[in-house]
């Protein structure tokens, strides 16, 4: 194991090294996207025959829907944070309710086309609440002009995604804010009208305590409980792994590099004294 | 209770690591302090007794603060892993799609290249459930399921996902729960290799069937697998947003999907972690930029 050794401490010096590196590239957060081939324009053309068979799978979809999801293929920057774009499993049998929001079926984030900020406004747009009090800019960049403040709590209009970013519309402001400083959906801040779902268990006050609660379908702790050992499955499980020869070739194929990004901190408000594995 | 052998443990052994195991640094020293150890005696530590193998048998005080401070072996990690997993896949088995696995494999794999944690090999599995939810074992046995793989858009939001679940193993988040609610010196005497069937007395220590999956972790683990995983996805030149981006996702969900059930009962609500990501990492991956891959990304059929 003392290769193993060597690579953590490897890693952590390279954790150290890099905290170094991270110099202040003014409008960094952009050329993530940008600069990747793949995301860009080019792309989009590859990527068109995935969205078709996407919708051709989904039928049973409302218009608007389909609308969203057309909107999807054109948008360079990935993963529209709306419920609309993603694929409703057409199979999923416990679900109750209509598969997402129909509000915010209709709007997809129609992203900045080709990468380019700040996007286009489309025809409506995602709830969202703000989860910490933050500033709108004027660009997907810290170093671009702030255009307005918005309070924890805030509702806004998310209309765009950019790497780290959402375009957002709060009040007759609109401008660039980061996307984990807001949640999709108009749960407010913690679980979408869902404390029955959470449970207590939302509270900030008691961090050591174990999630727990709820009313379960679909796949259920008794189905965990009463499951037992599969041989076969487990063997046919274990077959399909890959070598990291295999997968470091994988990762080429795509251009994938490693790159040398530092260990978040933990963050302070959410730090106990205590670790939580002693309680 | 709990806390009481933790004392015991910490007054017996002084081992300065156990308050800020949740750091990566000092998880990381930890983790190499472990193979250290491995490599001399399975149950050496500073524990002033002689403490070999055959002493585990007994559960005494003294066992009690070697198996907190010096958990589980690799190959006790392993067969706890094969035992939860075998068990869940008893429950529910893989989709039967082996391009689909296969690429599962490729992509968590590669992530897990940028763990750290070479010392076990890494198995990844698309369970055919409409559930949205994503599980890890330990020694590296890790779990999607088909509902959750089919709301994603690209190659990174797959990538982390399965770093969130890197995480939970390179953490050792499942063992720390065994360690503390079960502490249970079986496995030590037990050292049976490894079956291919099930394992009697690692069962004994999980639970039943794979319970340990639905049993959830702190609050605290999570958040923690989620900065963790997050890092994993960039460091495997994906774009870090990828898990943020799912998070997303699911918080714009209806409230009460009975898919998300059992992800909601083990997990913070997704806001609740967007928010604790947030915190976390401001402004420090903003010049961070890699990949989505997303021209590859397989869809399910």
């Amino acid at each position: 194991m003392k290769p193993a050794t060597v690579l953590l401490i490897a890693a952590l010096a390279a954790v150290l090294g890099a905290c170094g590196d991270r110099s202040e590239e003014a409008g960094a957060p952009a050329s993530g996207p940008i600069a990747e081939a793949p995301q860009a324009d080019p792309t989009i053309a590859a990527e068109a025959p995935q969205a078709d068979p996407t919708i051709a799978a989904e039928a049973p979809r409302a218009d608007a829907t389909l609308t969203a999801e057309a909107t999807r293929a054109d948008t360079t920057t990935s993963p529209p944070v709306a419920e609309a774009p993603r694929t409703e499993p057409a199979t999923s049998p416990p679900v109750a309710q209509a598969p997402p929001a129909p509000a915010t079926a209709a709007d997809s984030p129609a992203a900045a086309p080709a990468a380019a900020a700040p996007a286009s406004q489309p025809a409506q747009a995602a709830p969202g609440t703000v989860l910490r009090a933050e500033n709108l800019y004027s660009e997907p960049a810290s170093t671009s002009k702030v255009t307005a403040s918005v309070a924890k709590g805030a509702s806004v209009a998310i209309l765009a995604r950019q790497g780290g970013w959402l375009r957002v519309k709060s009040g007759n402001s609109t401008g660039w804010i980061r996307l984990l400083s807001v949640r999709a959906g108009e749960g407010g801040l913690g679980g979408a009208g869902i404390g029955d779902v959470v449970g207590a268990a939302t509270t900030k006050s008691d961090p050591t305590r174990v999630v727990a609660v709820a009313g379960l379908r679909g796949l259920n702790e008794e189905d965990l409980k009463q499951a037992s050992f599969n041989e076969a499955e487990l063997a046919r499980m274990e077959a399909l792994t890959v070598t990291p020869a295999q997968a470091r070739s994988f990762a080429a194929q795509s251009g994938l590099a490693v790159a040398r990004v530092p260990d978040l901190p933990k963050p302070q408000a959410a730090q106990p004294a205590s670790t939580w594995g002693t309680d | 209770m709990k806390r009481k052998m933790i004392a015991m443990a910490v007054s017996l052994v002084a081992f300065s690591g156990v308050a800020g195991a949740f750091d990566l640094g000092k998880a990381l020293e930890d983790r190499v302090k472990q193979e250290l150890e491995k490599k001399t005696q399975p149950a050496q530590t500073t524990e002033p007794a002689p403490a070999d193998s055959t002493a585990t048998k007994k559960i005494d005080t003294r066992q009690l603060g070697m198996t907190l401070l010096t958990g589980y072996s690799v190959e006790e990690e392993v067969r706890i892993g094969r035992q939860v997993a075998g068990n869940m896949l008893g429950a529910v088995p893989l989709v039967r799609d082996d391009k689909l696995q296969n690429y599962v494999n490729l992509v968590g794999n590669w992530v897990a290249l940028q763990s750290g944690r070479s010392d076990i090999s890494w198995h990844f599995g698309v369970l055919d459930t409409e559930d949205i939810n994503a599980f890890a074992a330990p020694g590296g046995y890790i779990f999607v399921t088909k509902g959750l793989y089919r709301r994603l858009n690209n190659e990174a939001e797959l990538a982390g996902v399965l770093a969130h679940e890197i995480a939970h193993v390179t953490q050792k988040h499942h063992l720390k729960v065994l360690r503390q609610s079960s502490v249970i010196g079986a496995l030590g005497q037990a050292a049976s290799k490894k079956a291919a069937g099930s394992d009697p007395v690692v069962q004994n220590l999980i639970g039943n069937g794979a319970e340990i999956m639905a049993r959830g972790l702190d609050k605290n683990a999570e958040y923690e697998a989620d900065r963790i995983g997050m890092v994993y996805a960039a460091r495997s030149g994906y774009e870090p947003w990828g898990l943020p981006s799912v998070l997303q996702d699911l918080a714009g969900l209806p409230a009460k999907d009975s898919r998300t059930g059992l992800l909601y009962k083990t997990h913070p609500h997704p806001a609740e972690r967007l928010a604790a990501l947030g915190e976390a990492v401001d402004g420090r991956l903003d010049a961070v930029g890699g990949k989505d891959a997303a021209s590859r990304f397989y869809r399910l059929k």
